[in-house]
């Protein structure tokens, strides 16, 4: 969709867009966002602004002077504003991260995992944990080199049967890790950085076509592999005790606590299901390449393994 | 005074909360156990494992368990029982007057 088109969706009925998981409608009279999202949101087809759509948020001028001077923009999402407003010359972040907070706090249907999710063959690898530990540069990194982008940062796990649901957005890289994808991915597309936010530069990475694609494809989970990015360090992949690995996935969701039962026996299951590991990397072709033989070996045993190694009492 | 579950001395008996709506995954490492009234998962390990399985099998006093895990140290196992007590798990069934 050309420019003008965009511009003139955001400001009227709005720019409809299908991330697999939820439906968002987004609103927008701040110039130059157009563009942004153009080139972030190019593989998405827009969708007709008059349906049902999970989230309708807008990003907008304030009112009274904060629009010329030291002009800021604030988030909005059914007439709230849940945030402060920010600088304007961070206005994509702040609708990404408005996004973000969104889907963490409506969508209960699902168990959300912070982490990252890629795919290959049907099966995908969760990538959990906590925010500097490569996560979002790892998950970039295996979906430049051939893997199914699902997700960067929700790990959306269906309670009624355990798969992980698709959540295709921009991947918001922070500081050193967008020159790092950069020289990783030459290729890829990358928005512009903003260097004044409270995580420091962040750029996003626009999901690939394929991906985009896919978006209402789940897949079910094979393995759960925590990253740990540790300058110098060899690569290195070891077992984690199941137990300890349920208690981590827990602690790094962002609904656990919301959904009881539900999310105990769904994490529970996912746990039972699958492998764990711990990940320690420096280099990205190796962490990708182990992660590679991983997978194959671990699909290759899951044809004559029903998956269960423990089993809910 | 006689515990009728066990047929012998030890009031207060201790047993698992609510073991019908007791949610439990067995790991290598431990146990993780949903309380339903609190909303709570907790990890146990391997040896408090143990002695939430016992109670999970049926009201016991602290003497029975002291007498099934004789290899541990008592004080340890009291402990154990004290915060599965503090955290909701277990409680306590007290001889009726």
């Amino acid at each position: 969709m050309p420019v003008s088109a965009l511009q003139q969706s955001l400001r009227g009925a709005g720019l409809g867009l299908d991330f697999g998981l939820v439906r968002a409608r987004l609103r927008s009279d701040v110039p130059g966002l157009a563009q942004k999202l153009q080139l972030l949101y190019a593989h998405f087809p827009v969708e007709p602004a008059d349906g049902f759509f999970d989230i309708t948020a807008s990003l907008q001028w304030p009112a009274g002077t904060r629009r010329f001077v030291r002009p800021q923009v604030e988030f909005a999402v059914d007439g709230q504003l849940p945030f402060d407003p920010f600088p304007s010359d961070t206005d994509l972040p702040l609708l990404e991260w408005g996004l973000n907070w969104c889907i963490s706090g409506r969508c209960h249907h699902v168990l959300l995992l912070h982490a990252g999710v890629v795919e290959r063959a049907g099966r995908a690898i969760l990538l959990p944990a906590l925010p500097g530990s490569g996560k979002s540069t790892l998950t970039a990194a295996l979906a430049n080199r051939g893997w199914r982008f699902l997700a960067d940062e929700f790990g959306a796990l269906r309670l009624e049967d355990g798969v992980l649901l698709p959540v295709v957005r921009p991947s918001g890289l922070k500081n050193e890790s967008i020159d790092v994808i950069r020289r990783f991915a030459p290729t890829a597309v990358l928005g512009p950085s903003f260097p004044k936010t409270h995580k420091g530069t962040v750029a996003h990475l626009a999901p690939d076509a394929p991906s985009v694609s896919a978006r209402r494809q789940p897949a079910g989970p094979l393995a759960v592999v925590f990253p740990k990015f540790t300058p110098g360090a060899e690569v290195q992949l070891s077992e984690m005790p199941r137990g300890k690995a349920f208690a981590k996935l827990a602690a790094n969701s962002f609904n656990y606590d919301v959904l009881g039962a539900k999310s105990f026996d769904a994490l529970g299951r996912l746990i039972s299901t699958t492998e764990s590991y711990r990940l320690s990397y420096s280099n990205l072709d190796d962490a990708v390449a182990v992660l590679a033989k991983l997978h194959t070996n671990l699909l290759a045993h899951a044809d004559s393994d029903n998956g269960l190694h423990t089993h809910a009492l | 005074m006689t515990s009728p579950a066990t047929g012998h001395r030890g009031f207060p008996l201790l047993c698992v909360l609510a073991p019908e709506d007791c949610r439990r995954f067995a790991f290598e490492d431990g146990t993780v156990v949903f309380n339903p009234a609190s909303w709570q998962s907790h990890l146990l390990n391997p040896s408090a494992t143990r002695i939430f399985n016992a109670l999970f099998s049926g009201p016991c006093s602290r003497d029975d368990l002291a007498r099934l895990f004789d290899e541990h140290d008592a004080a340890e196992i009291a402990g154990t029982v004290d915060e599965m007590e503090s955290l909701g798990l277990v409680g306590r069934i007290e001889p009726s007057a």
